[in-house]
């Protein structure tokens, strides 16, 4: 082991004032901050103001709805995914997570977007009556897909939300005894760091993150089946909603590293954000890289070798048709470039290699998307049609790229805001490292201790 | 890990090298019963060969059964190694220490035992090479490289090479204690397997970049394996086997089996080579840790595979699962299948109490693959069992015979006794990891309390 060289990837020793008093301090820079806000403000409310339209113009040709599906996919894969990673390393006691702990946590604010979104859509959905979904064509599922679908959507912001709720009690905690917020000393519901206090609060997080874990592939089932699959004549895929999942993880942690290396620069956290989170972290990326082409490949072969009429169809649709270029780079951006990447250690090993990875995967999940749902929606006409003749890519208009361009906005805009209430690094977590590492001597090396507490 | 015993390197020598160098009585007990069980099989084989296949359940539409699954069951047993090893080596799991060359072992012999179980199913294994390996090259006659008789053993022989070479490679150090330790026949055998090894810093580096290279080269063998034996079924278009999700699913589920299987035999290895100072209630913790991850990933999975499979509406597909879930024999086995093999684990897993209560994990795990072991029934028979469009197709309902059964027993016997012997001439928990797990352990002082903790690169 070069220990002395992984010593020196620690962020340098802070004494918890230290750290406290620093990332308190930055709630109160405002710097170009506000212009940035309006800015976004102007964004979201164009693509609100777009999709509005849309909802409330009735009946349209479906295909239009293409690529707001495509965006919500999107998010719910990217933003609201990446939550996950802070719980997978606080079971796992991955202390090389805890700076980008609260980067990927406040991702979950995604919700408040996707989730309004994700009513639209369903909406606008054509009549379910005899159509092949799993909802069994509304006879055993009262509501479905509408009620079923909406409350999975909330479940999920809402556990994504109280996620970031009590993971930041002690931070809102300190904000009240150091800087004497009234607002942080309400949200801080009376925490005072008692030994009740905490046993609560880590067992809350873990519940929390647990649940959102184990939800989180039924909501992509949900998304995939109702606003993709079930649209398609004869795509009935078992293997979709894990696929899609998966993806979603990849492109979730993806999205974390590169808002963290944002954090990292902008922000000016190198001293708490260092290389060990990007090593870490692109060590898993590159396990999920091969599970995307793992999926990718499963996903395409049985259908290859099917063959039935239903699933000629379904090639030419998606995967070797009109949407060829999409499905390529799809596969480019999201396994072959990460892939070519990630496997040399010196790339791992730098916050600048991985988190440029994970901005090809999030371009990549968009394609990805883009092919799914702008396809699905393409085809989607009435109940037991065949499809006779692929349809075209139909590139995105104006109205398409308001509501795009919008719901990045809103997520950044709400991510912004949250930045200005919470500190950027979880100041308990981080602090909790300072106390359970330690540099040993360790024969003629110095090496870095880890303890583990149960 | 937390519960930490101080153990000095004679002492693990002499513990972990004890029944390697020694025999006591129960060795001959266990290994004559092992082999009586093992012999019944054979000869069961050999009976099977002389009046042929009509000795099995099969029908003439009915082919696949006790055997198919047997060998599905086997391949799924032998992800742990890999699981266990490969990828608790890569993350750096402090627990794995005891637990993988057990894991290792296990995987060689359960899959060396599956792949007998195909040529079995053959009626005649000598036929086996003329399909697998191409044989006529003047009249330019190949086998089927679309064929899953081409596909399942290279992936079979591929891992199983792979795996032996990654146990063996793990070995040499041990075995080079083991050379120093030993006198009689036992020394010269052990300083040739031990191929020179001396422990100075090359042999040290070479051993440890060997082992990491292993592990992360045969991780995609591991996942391949399973894909391709889940793609023997799914590739074919018949009803309950065409699904897409189907590798993964199959994948999943074999970690499954795999882990228990694991946890089991840790269990029984701490009871009979009495090593409570190496594997202690800590190890079933983070081993139940685990299975709650798998199982609930493998039930989701399930759910995919049988909720697409109904929501379909196509009467064929209807037809296998009416047939899997409602009627006889199926009706009793499913729900037994979800009792055992999802149901009753996950229910005690998720217990702290039951995670370290050790006969608790023993027993559980092998509830588990009892269920994983009907799921593979579940999948594989009910398909080729339904109605076929002409009565002429109509078939009794497959029985299993008891020439299979002694089969499945004589598999269980072969893989045991395969442990039992490697137990018996190397050490079974690899010493020089669980010394460097000892040379690594350090603890960190917080405020008035002494914390375990560990170097970490």
């Amino acid at each position: 082991m070069k220990m002395t060289e992984a010593a020196n990837h620690h962020a340098a020793i802070q004494t918890p004032e230290e750290v406290t008093h620093d990332l308190l301090g930055r709630l109160r820079a405002t710097g170009g901050v506000w212009l940035a806000f309006i800015l976004l403000v102007l964004l979201a409310a164009a693509g609100a103001v777009r999709l509005s339209i849309m909802a409330a113009s009735g009946p349209q040709p479906l295909t239009n709805w293409g690529y707001a599906a495509a965006t919500l996919a999107f998010l719910v894969s990217t933003a609201q995914a990446a939550p996950i990673l802070s719980f997978a390393s606080r079971l796992a006691k991955g202390y090389w997570a805890i700076p980008i702990r609260r980067a990927s946590d406040l991702l979950g604010i995604s919700g408040i977007v996707t989730t309004p979104l994700f009513i639209v859509l369903l909406l606008a959905l054509p009549d379910w009556r005899g159509r092949v979904s799993i909802w069994n064509a509304n006879e055993t599922w009262p509501g479905a897909p509408f009620v079923w679908d909406t409350i999975a959507i909330l479940l999920l912001t809402v556990a994504g939300l109280a996620i970031i709720y009590v993971g930041s009690l002690p931070d809102l905690a300190a904000a009240r005894d150091v800087h004497g917020s009234r607002l942080a000393g309400i949200l801080a519901l009376g925490w005072h760091g008692r030994g009740r206090q905490w046993a609560v609060l880590s067992t809350g997080i873990i519940l929390l993150g647990g649940f959102y874990l184990m939800w989180f592939p039924y909501v992509h089932l949900f998304v995939v089946s109702d606003l993709g699959m079930a649209l398609v004549p004869g795509w009935k895929s078992s293997l979709m909603p894990p696929y899609h999942a998966v993806a979603g993880l990849q492109a979730g942690l993806s999205t974390a590293l590169v808002i963290s290396l944002v954090l990292r620069r902008v922000a000016g956290l190198e001293r708490y954000i260092g290389i060990d989170p990007f090593w870490g972290a692109s060590k898993i990326l590159l396990g999920l890289t091969l599970l995307f082409f793992y999926f990718t490949w499963a996903e395409f072969l049985p259908i290859w070798y099917g063959r039935t009429p239903e699933e000629i169809g379904l090639i030419g649709t998606l995967m070797l048709g009109p949407f060829l270029p999409l499905m390529v780079g799809s596969f480019v951006l999201n396994f072959i470039a990460p892939f070519v990447l990630l496997i040399w250690n010196p790339i791992r090993k730098s916050a600048m290699g991985p988190a440029l990875v994970g901005l090809i995967i999030v371009i990549g999940n968009f394609v990805d998307r883009v092919r799914i749902y702008v396809a699905s929606w393409s085809v989607a006409g009435p109940v037991g049609q065949e499809i006779t003749t692929y349809p075209p890519i139909r590139p995105p208009q104006v109205g398409d790229i308001a509501i795009i361009v919008g719901a990045l906005a809103a997520l950044g805009l709400l991510y912004i805001a949250a930045l200005r209430v919470l500190p950027p690094i979880s100041l308990w977590e981080y602090k909790t490292t300072l106390l359970l590492r330690a540099e040993r001597r360790f024969g003629r090396t110095e090496v870095g201790v880890v303890a583990k507490p149960r | 890990m937390q519960e930490r015993r101080d153990l000095a390197a004679p002492k693990i020598n002499a513990d972990l090298l004890n029944f390697a160098l020694k025999t006591p009585l129960w060795f001959w007990g266990a290994a004559i019963g092992l082999g009586l069980i093992f012999g019944a099989g054979v000869i069961s084989f050999i009976l099977m060969l002389w009046f042929g296949l009509t000795l099995l359940g099969y029908t003439y539409v009915q082919y696949w059964g006790v055997l198919i699954t047997n060998f599905v069951f086997w391949v799924g047993i032998s992800h742990a190694g890999v699981m266990i090893s490969a990828i608790l080596r890569l993350t750096q799991a402090e627990w794995r220490r005891p637990v993988t060359r057990a894991a290792e072992v296990m995987t060689v012999f359960a899959l060396a035992t599956a792949a007998t179980f195909p040529l079995i199913h053959t009626g005649r294994p000598w036929r086996v090479p003329y399909w697998v390996f191409p044989y006529d090259f003047s009249r330019g006659i190949f086998p089927d490289v679309r064929s899953a008789l081409i596909w399942d053993p290279s992936a079979i022989f591929t891992y199983l090479s792979s795996s032996a070479m990654f146990i063996f490679i793990a070995l040499i150090p041990d075995l080079a204690i083991a050379r120093e330790q030993s006198t009689g026949w036992r020394r010269p055998f052990y300083t040739i397997v031990s191929l020179g090894f001396r422990g100075t810093k090359r042999q040290w580096q070479l051993q440890t970049i060997a082992g990491i290279l292993l592990s992360a080269l045969i991780l995609p063998v591991f996942v391949s394996v399973h894909s391709i034996v889940s793609w023997d079924f799914a590739m074919a278009i018949t009803p309950g086997w065409h699904s897409t999700v189907f590798p993964p699913y199959f994948v999943i589920g074999a970690v499954h089996s795999g882990v228990s299987a694991v946890a089991t035999l840790m269990a029984i290895l701490r009871w009979v080579f009495h090593l409570e100072d190496y594997i202690t209630p800590d190890h079933f913790d983070a081993l139940g840790r685990l299975l709650i991850v798998v199982v609930n990933t493998w039930a989701f999975f399930f759910l995919m595979d049988m909720y697409f499979g109904i929501a379909g509406r196509e009467p064929d597909e209807l037809a296998v699962w009416e047939l899997r879930v409602f009627e006889p024999p199926f009706n009793v086995i499913f729900p037994v299948f979800l009792l055992c093999g999802y149901i009753i684990p996950m229910s005690f897993w998720v217990f702290k109490k039951v995670r370290r209560n050790i006969p608790l994990m023993f027993v559980t795990s092998i509830i588990a693959n009892v269920g994983m072991w009907l799921e593979r029934w579940i999948i594989i028979v009910p398909p080729v069992s339904e109605k076929r469009p002409f009565p002429f197709m109509w078939i009794p309902v497959y029985s299993v015979q008891p020439i299979e059964v002694i089969l499945v027993a004589a598999s269980f016997a072969l893989v045991s006794l395969g442990i039992l012997l490697f137990s018996k001439f190397f050490p079974i928990i690899p010493l020089f990891d669980i010394k460097e797990g000892q040379v690594l352990k350090q603890t960190v002082r917080v405020g008035r309390v002494t914390v375990p903790g560990i170097i970490r690169e």
